[in-house]
């Protein structure tokens, strides 16, 4: 990517803003087809979310009395920045995808934390003291699973494999030098340490996107939607289609790290999709057949069995496992 | 006389002079103090700025110690040369903040602009030291006008003074052992000038031999103490409640790290090839820095002590990074050294803004001051927002390096350790900004608004400005400063873009597998993007928006809200992570001073500190016995020798 109109359609069209947008939306309707068939419902037609989206948008803009208006109104646009460019580097690395990227897996983890941050930030300077409790579980869960993530993602940047007949491990962080890296010694979810690490990212998966029984942050029925209770019409809109984003984006990236040895080929893109696909259903079912834990179980669920299991597959990893 | 001389003296006899004339202000002449502190510090900043280009330095003899000579000798090389003029543009802010903050007040401005020009002068001189004593006289003069600024602040800032000046005063004699070692060790090996600075880049000592290996650790504890690495950190929380928030902003929150950093990034890189193990040592030293003060700071409810944990937790960060023993890691450190300098000083001083409007930094008993002091919230949002590693800002770009420096080292448990500590800090910040600037404002600060003079929002607009833009345009900051102090001649900004040779490990790590391209980050298309990426929502809401915008009370339940009872204060927020089995109790361990190695040391050495208090008898006669005991015991030990 050396022009500035490549940039620009790398972050607004494809695989960026208007590609994950569509794509996340798409899925969220996969989620809510899925939850309804597991519920014994219809479900709902697959342009619901889209008509979701579009009616909020219609809607007045409301600004709670008691806010920082400016903050108030641009994090839903921060965070949708963050997811837009978070989704163009994850899917440019899932599809293998020629030129070089603006950012590496620290840059793309960074970045995944600004859409949370934003909802929290929002949340808090909404004045509301429910957006306040909101916004407090939702810190804390992000406390809780990123650390597991972290780890878990490292696995494919460091597990041991035999390349050429030498012992090596990828050692960068550049999603495209992991995903080469796999393309030479095979994909890192075909050792033990990279099917634990792909099970700890599920999880930590599952409280990034808010999905029950890590949906304590919203909690509808106990605080509100927390940190989104003022919000309404166009700003709740963009925090949607920011959700709808990070669904397109979290599979993208575990894949990118720990399931791509075939990035950048035709069967590889074929199966890009059915990993992607794997995920989101993995993602919706734990959300159907959990009920919702209290903000101090979901931590101590993450820092205690999860960043055990993802230390252990990080240790399996650099031991070759 | 040597024509470097005058350029070498400029930077430590301008603010020395100007300190030594605010000195001499009487009482509470704000505007003759005030005028005196920005011109010393620009002083410095010029004369800093005049150094860039300067490469060279003099040496004149001085003393002769035994087998040691010291000669004043100085120098301007690719680290110290900018260094100084950083020390300048942190004196200036510290400068107009003090011009603004006294406006109006009582106390002794004359002093304290003093003591802060004096340390400055102190800083330029240890920096631009290319001699161990020069270098130590320097270090020393910042810890004297530390303690003087710490024990003139408050009437009850006494026990905080004694105690900075008890763990800076191991820490400097850490620094002057080290230097009698080292001395020793060039002597023992024929060194013309086994104090030269210069000499022993030239000829760095082997740290795997125990000689310099302890010498290493010495300077190490030396570097610890001064920049606030744990165990030797605890004096900078301590001080922070009963020092003013110019002093914290200005030395421990950054002069004094620029100090310690600088002797670590010599020590380790110039001076010393360290093993291995010491570079373990280091790395583990700074990330137990980084985990242990962020969870400290988490559960903090006064802003001070809060901001001097992260000062304490940041530290870590440039340990690890110069301890990967990589040039993109050592870099990083470095860098950090810088950015940490600029956001902790912005936000000690946004803290001080708030206090002297507020007259408390107790969490819970502030809220809602955004929109009373939105120059001061808006600089502290981008302060915390940098410190939290919030792209593009300065913090993340150092804090990507070290993580980088991390993966070439083979060390992705300490990177995950690091990459969480980002995450703490933030949650820190959430808090902080939840509790000071958000939430309902209590009904006592309806009055509060920025009232302090114009020096004030200038000095925290001159940090965060500069917290954007050294984030936005980090590749020629690392190119031009950063790459240089790290020992590159150029080619530093290539660390951006996943050079190899920067990424080269030491020794001892896993080979990266061949031809993979490191991690790349490209600060400024970074920033385009991101601006851009808010335009397709932005676009979608103005277009499909009727455009009507209604304010009205927030929703609570559908009873009318009330600003003092629906509250949720900030320090409520990490409640949670206190429950988590372990962590309660360290945490507590940590707040009741039970693993504060000055506690730990001081109960320890009570009994011969009794001893002593004991000896004091106040009768002539015993001091005579003890002072004939002692020449005794030299006459018998130069005897039997």
């Amino acid at each position: 990517m050396d022009g500035f109109g490549e940039w620009i359609w790398f972050l607004l069209v494809f695989p960026g803003a208007a590609f994950a947008a569509g794509l996340g939306l798409v899925l969220s309707w996969a989620d809510r087809k899925v939850s309804a068939m597991v519920q014994w419902r219809r479900g709902p037609p697959p342009s619901q979310p889209f008509l979701d989206v579009a009616k909020l948008l219609g809607k007045e803009v409301v600004v709670p009395a008691t806010s920082w208006p400016a903050g108030f109104l641009a994090f839903p646009f921060a965070a949708f920045a963050a997811a837009s460019l978070a989704a163009a580097l994850s899917w440019h690395a899932a599809l293998g995808l020629p030129g070089r990227a603006p950012g590496d897996l620290v840059v793309v983890l960074y970045l995944l934390a600004v859409p949370p941050l934003a909802a929290i930030l929002g949340g808090a300077a909404s004045g509301n003291p429910l957006g306040a409790v909101g916004a407090s579980r939702h810190m804390v869960l992000v406390l809780g699973y990123e650390l597991p993530l972290a780890a878990a993602l490292l696995v494919g940047a460091f597990q041991v494999r035999t390349v050429g007949g030498g012992e090596a491990a990828a050692g960068t962080l550049s999603l495209e030098g992991i995903a080469r890296f796999q393309a030479l010694a095979g994909d890192a979810v075909g050792r033990p340490s990279g099917i634990l690490a792909l099970l700890v990212a599920l999880l930590c998966c599952q409280a990034k996107l808010g999905l029950v029984p890590f949906d304590q942050a919203e909690a509808d029925t106990e605080i509100a939607e927390g940190a989104f209770i003022e919000y309404s019409g166009p700003p709740l809109a963009i925090f949607r289609l920011t959700q709808a984003v990070l669904l397109a984006a979290m599979p993208a990236l575990l894949v990118a790290v720990l399931w791509n040895g075939s990035a950048g080929t035709p069967g590889g893109r074929a199966a890009l999709a059915g990993k992607v696909l794997l995920v989101v259903v993995l993602l919706v079912l734990v959300k159907n057949t959990n009920p919702r834990v209290r903000i101090d179980q979901a931590l101590r669920f993450f820092w205690g069995p999860v960043t055990a299991a993802a230390a252990l597959a990080l240790l399996l990893a650099r031991m070759g496992w | 006389m040597d024509p470097l001389l005058p350029t070498l003296l400029l930077p430590v006899l301008l603010p020395a002079a100007a300190g030594a004339l605010a000195l001499l202000v009487p009482g509470r002449r704000h505007a003759a103090s005030s005028a005196l502190g920005v011109a010393g510090a620009l002083g410095l900043l010029g004369a800093g700025l005049r150094l860039l280009d300067v490469r060279g330095g003099v040496s004149l003899p001085w003393l002769a110690l035994g087998p040691l000579e010291a000669r004043f000798a100085l120098r301007s090389d690719g680290f110290s040369s900018w260094a100084v003029a950083f020390c300048g543009v942190l004196a200036l802010a510290a400068a107009l903040y003090g011009a603004g903050w006294w406006k109006g007040r009582g106390g002794a401005p004359g002093r304290h602009t003093a003591l802060l020009l004096l340390a400055a002068a102190g800083a330029a001189a240890a920096l631009l030291a290319d001699d161990l004593l020069v270098l130590v006289l320097g270090w020393e003069a910042v810890t004297a006008c530390l303690f003087f600024l710490a024990v003139s602040g408050r009437e009850d800032g006494g026990p905080a003074a004694a105690k900075a000046c008890a763990v800076l005063g191991v820490g400097d004699l850490a620094l002057l052992l080290g230097a009698v070692l080292v001395g020793l060790e060039g002597a023992a090996a024929g060194a013309a000038e086994p104090w030269s600075l210069s000499g022993l880049a030239a000829g760095p000592l082997d740290a795997s031999r125990p000689g310099p290996a302890a010498a290493f650790l010495l300077l190490l504890l030396a570097a610890m103490a001064k920049a606030g690495a744990m165990p030797a950190h605890s004096w900078i929380p301590t001080m922070s409640t009963t020092t003013h928030a110019s002093v914290m902003a200005f030395l421990p929150g950054s002069l004094d790290k620029v100090l310690g950093i600088y002797l670590l990034a010599r020590t380790s890189l110039d001076w010393f090839l360290p093993s291995p193990g010491l570079r373990a040592l280091v790395a583990g030293i700074g990330a137990v820095t980084i985990i242990g003060g962020v969870f400290m700071a988490m559960v903090q409810h006064d802003l001070r002590r809060l901001l001097s944990f992260h000062a304490v937790s940041q530290v870590g960060y440039m340990l690890l990074g110069i301890a990967t023993g990589t040039a993109v890691g050592a870099m990083g450190g470095i860098f950090h050294m810088v950015n940490h300098a600029l956001y902790k000083a912005c936000l000690f001083l946004g803290a001080g803004a708030v206090e002297r409007e507020t007259g408390t930094l107790e969490l819970d008993r502030l809220g809602g001051l955004g929109r009373a002091m939105p120059v001061t919230f808006g600089c502290m949002f981008v302060a915390a927002l940098s410190i939290s590693g919030i792209p593009p800002l300065n913090g993340f770009v150092s804090k990507w390096l070290v993580y980088q420096g991390c993966a070439a080292a083979g060390w992705p448990e300490l990177l995950v350790l690091a990459l969480f500590g980002s995450v703490l800090t933030l949650a820190s910040f959430v808090k902080v900004l939840h509790s000071v600037f958000w939430g309902a404002r209590p009904s006592r600060l309806d009055g509060a608004a920025e009232r302090a003079g114009a020096g004030v929002p200038a000095s925290m607009v001159l940090l965060a400005a500069a917290c954007v833009v050294l984030g936005v345009f980090a590749g020629p900051a690392l190119e031009a400063f950063v790459g240089p102090a790290a020992g590159l001649g150029s080619g530093g900004a290539g660390a951006l873009d996943g050079s190899a040779a920067l990424r080269a490990p030491v020794d001892g790590a896993p080979a990266p597998a061949a031809d993979l391209p490191g991690g790349v980050l490209a600060p400024i298309p970074l920033t385009i993007l991101l601006l851009l990426g808010a335009l397709p929502a932005l676009g979608l809401a103005r277009t499909a928006s009727t455009g009507a915008r209604r304010v009205r009370p927030p929703f609570v339940g559908g009873r009318n809200f009330d600003r003092e009872i629906h509250r949720f204060p900030g320090t409520g927020f990490y409640g949670t992570v206190r429950e988590v089995p372990g962590i309660g109790r360290l945490l507590s361990a940590g707040e009741s001073g039970r693993l504060d190695a000055h506690e730990i040391l001081r109960r320890a050495g009570a009994p011969a500190v009794d001893l002593l208090h004991r000896a004091h008898t106040g009768l002539l006669q015993d001091y005579a016995s003890w002072a004939l005991l002692g020449c005794a015991a030299v006459l018998g030990f130069l005897l039997l020798r």
